[in-house]
C-alpha cells in the first residue's frame, strides 16, 4: 500500500549521512502562540462581560450562548418543530458555527475559541508556575509527571477518554428523552457563564472539579468529559485539513509531543486526524523544523493504479543539504 | 537516543544557522500516506477559521434567525425582527402555551392570549398586583411558592381552552 520515504529508512545507505533541513525562524512559534491566546483573551473578554452584563442589566442567559443546546434539542425540533427549554435560536446558530468550522477545521473551536479549555490551560500554566518556585511542589509534579508516564496511567487515561461519548449520549438521550437539557445540570460552560452570579449549583461544583484537576492535567474537561469536543471529533473526520508531519524533516526531538495539551504523540502520526485534537497548532509551533509539521489540505484525487505512491515532502529535495 | 535529540536541538537553537542536522541514527515513524496534499499557510488557516463562525452568525442573524432569547423556532420563523429581537429583544409571542418560557414578560403574555390579564398571572404567581407588567415569567417563578414555567403553561391550557 505505501512505502516508507527512503530518507526515513535507516537501513538504507543514506542513513549514515547527516541530514539538514531548513529550520523555521525563531519566532515562528511565538507567534502562533500569542496569536492563539490573544484570540482566547478576546473571548474570555467576551464571556466576562456577557456575565457581568447578566447580572448588571438583565443580559442574556447563558444557555443563548451554548452551542451544545443546539444538539440537545435536535430531536425535539425534529420532531415537534420547538425547542427545549433554555435553548433559543442563538445556541442553534452556534451549533451550525462550530458544526462548519469541524468540518473545515477540526477541533479549531476547542484549540483556539472555547473560553472553558482557555481558562484549563490557563490554570494550568498557574499551576506549573507556582510548583516551578515552590520545591516541594515542584518535587510532587515530577512524581507525578513520572507517573503518568507509566503504562498504567496510559491505559486509565485510554479509557478515561470514552467518558466524551458517555457524556453525549448522556446529554443527547437524555434530551430527546425527557425534552429537558439533563447535562444542563452538570455543564460547567454554563456554570462558567453564570459565573457572576455566584450560585452554589451542581454545574458550578464540576467547574470548580475541573479547575482543580486543571492544575494536574491539561484540559481535563476537554479530555474526558466534553460532549462538545465528542461532536466536533466525529464531524472533524470528515476535515481535509490537518496538521502533517514529513518524517524527512522531522527531528523526532518530541518536541510536538511534549508541546500537545491532549497529549498526542505527534511524532507517531503522519496526519494528526486524532479524535482528542484541538487544532491549537502547539505542536507545529514548537516543532523548530520548517517542513517538519505544516497544516495541510487533502486535495480530492482519484487513486492511482500504478505504483505506490509516497506523500512528497512539501519542500522539494534541492532544500535538503547532505554533507557527509 | 533521547540525549542525542536535546544535543542536537540545543546546537540547533544556540546557532544561527538556517537548517538543522537531523541527528544520526533516529528512527522516526514514516510518513505515509496516499494522500494528495497541498500545504496551507497557517495565518490563512488561522484567518480563515476565524472568519467561518462569524460569518454563520452574521448570517443567521441577517436572515432574522438569531434569538438569545426564549422562544420556539416555528414562531421565530415567522416574526423575525419586529418582536423577535436579535440581541436580547423581546421573544416573538407565541400562539401556543407550549412556547411560553421564562424569558417572556408578564405584558407578553397578555398580548400573546388576549383572554388572560396581568392580574391573573399575577395572582397564579401570588405576586403584588402592582408588579410591573414588564417583569419576566422567570422572576415570578424565583418570588413564588410552587409555581413554575410548566405550570403556567397548564393553567393557561385551561384559561384558552375555557
Amino acid at each position: 500500500m505505501t512505502v516508507p520515504d527512503e530518507r526515513t529508512d535507516s537501513s538504507l545507505p543514506a542513513a549514515d549521512a547527516r541530514v539538514r533541513v531548513p529550520r523555521r525562524p525563531a519566532a515562528w512559534g511565538s507567534k502562533v502562540r500569542w496569536t492563539r491566546h490573544t484570540v482566547q483573551g478576546a473571548v474570555i473578554a467576551l464571556v466576562g462581560w456577557q456575565a457581568v452584563r447578566k447580572v448588571t442589566s438583565g443580559g442574556d442567559s447563558a444557555e443563548a450562548w451554548c452551542p451544545l443546546g443546539g444538539f440537545e434539542t435536535l430531536w425535539t425540533l425534529l420532531t415537534t418543530g420547538r425547542t427545549v427549554p433554555h435553548v433559543h435560536t442563538s445556541s442553534l446558530v452556534l451549533s451550525v458555527a462550530v458544526l462548519v468550522l469541524a468540518l473545515v477545521g477540526r477541533g479549531f473551536f476547542c484549540g483556539w475559541l472555547c473560553p472553558l479549555g482557555t481558562i484549563q490551560e490557563m490554570v494550568h500554566k498557574a499551576g506549573r508556575a507556582v510548583t516551578d518556585r515552590v520545591p516541594p511542589l515542584r518535587r510532587l509534579r515530577r512524581r507525578l509527571e513520572l507517573g503518568a508516564g507509566t503504562e498504567r496511567w496510559r491505559r486509565i487515561d485510554r479509557v478515561l477518554r470514552w467518558g466524551r461519548w458517555l457524556v453525549l449520549a448522556w446529554a443527547i438521550i437524555g434530551a430527546a428523552a425527557t425534552g429537558t437539557m439533563v447535562f444542563r445540570e452538570a455543564d460547567p460552560w454554563i456554570a462558567l457563564l453564570s459565573v457572576a452570579e455566584f450560585e452554589l449549583s451542581l454545574a458550578f461544583v464540576v467547574l470548580i472539579a475541573t479547575l482543580v484537576l486543571a492544575l494536574f492535567i491539561e484540559r481535563p474537561f476537554c479530555r474526558y468529559a466534553c460532549p462538545l469536543g465528542a461532536v466536533q471529533s466525529l464531524v472533524g473526520k470528515l476535515s481535509p485539513i490537518a496538521v502533517q508531519r514529513d518524517a524527512s524533516a522531522c527531528l523526532d526531538c518530541d518536541l510536538c509531543n511534549n508541546a500537545c495539551p491532549m497529549a498526542i504523540p505527534v511524532n507517531t502520526r503522519t496526519r494528526v486526524t486524532d479524535t482528542s485534537c484541538t487544532g491549537c497548532l502547539e505542536c507545529v509551533g514548537a516543532c523548530p523544523s520548517q517542513d517538519g509539521l505544516t497544516v495541510t489540505l487533502a486535495m480530492p484525487t482519484f487513486p492511482r493504479r500504478s505504483k505506490t505512491t509516497v506523500e512528497s515532502d512539501p519542500q522539494p529535495a534541492t532544500e535538503l543539504e547532505i554533507a557527509r | 537516543m533521547r540525549l542525542t535529540h536535546r544535543t542536537s536541538h540545543r546546537d540547533a537553537t544556540a546557532s544561527p544557522a538556517r537548517e538543522l542536522t537531523i541527528p544520526r541514527g533516529r528512527h522516526p515513524v514514516p510518513t505515509q500516506t496516499n494522500l494528495h496534499t497541498r500545504r496551507v499557510p497557517v495565518v490563512m488557516y488561522v484567518l480563515a477559521l476565524l472568519m467561518i463562525p462569524s460569518l454563520v452568525v452574521f448570517g443567521f442573524m441577517t436572515a432574522g434567525l438569531w434569538a438569545t432569547t426564549g422562544t420556539s423556532v416555528t414562531t421565530q420563523v415567522g416574526t423575525p425582527a419586529e418582536d423577535g429581537g436579535t440581541d436580547g429583544g423581546a421573544p416573538a409571542a407565541p400562539a401556543d402555551p407550549a412556547d411560553v418560557k421564562g424569558s417572556m414578560t408578564v405584558q407578553q403574555v397578555v398580548d400573546a392570549f388576549p383572554t388572560i390579564t396581568a392580574v391573573q398571572i399575577l395572582t397564579q404567581f401570588s405576586a403584588p398586583l402592582d408588579t410591573p407588567t414588564s417583569t419576566q415569567l422567570k422572576d415570578l417563578v424565583e418570588s413564588s411558592e410552587g409555581m413554575d414555567i410548566p405550570a403556567v403553561r397548564v393553567w393557561l391550557v385551561k384559561q384558552t381552552a375555557g
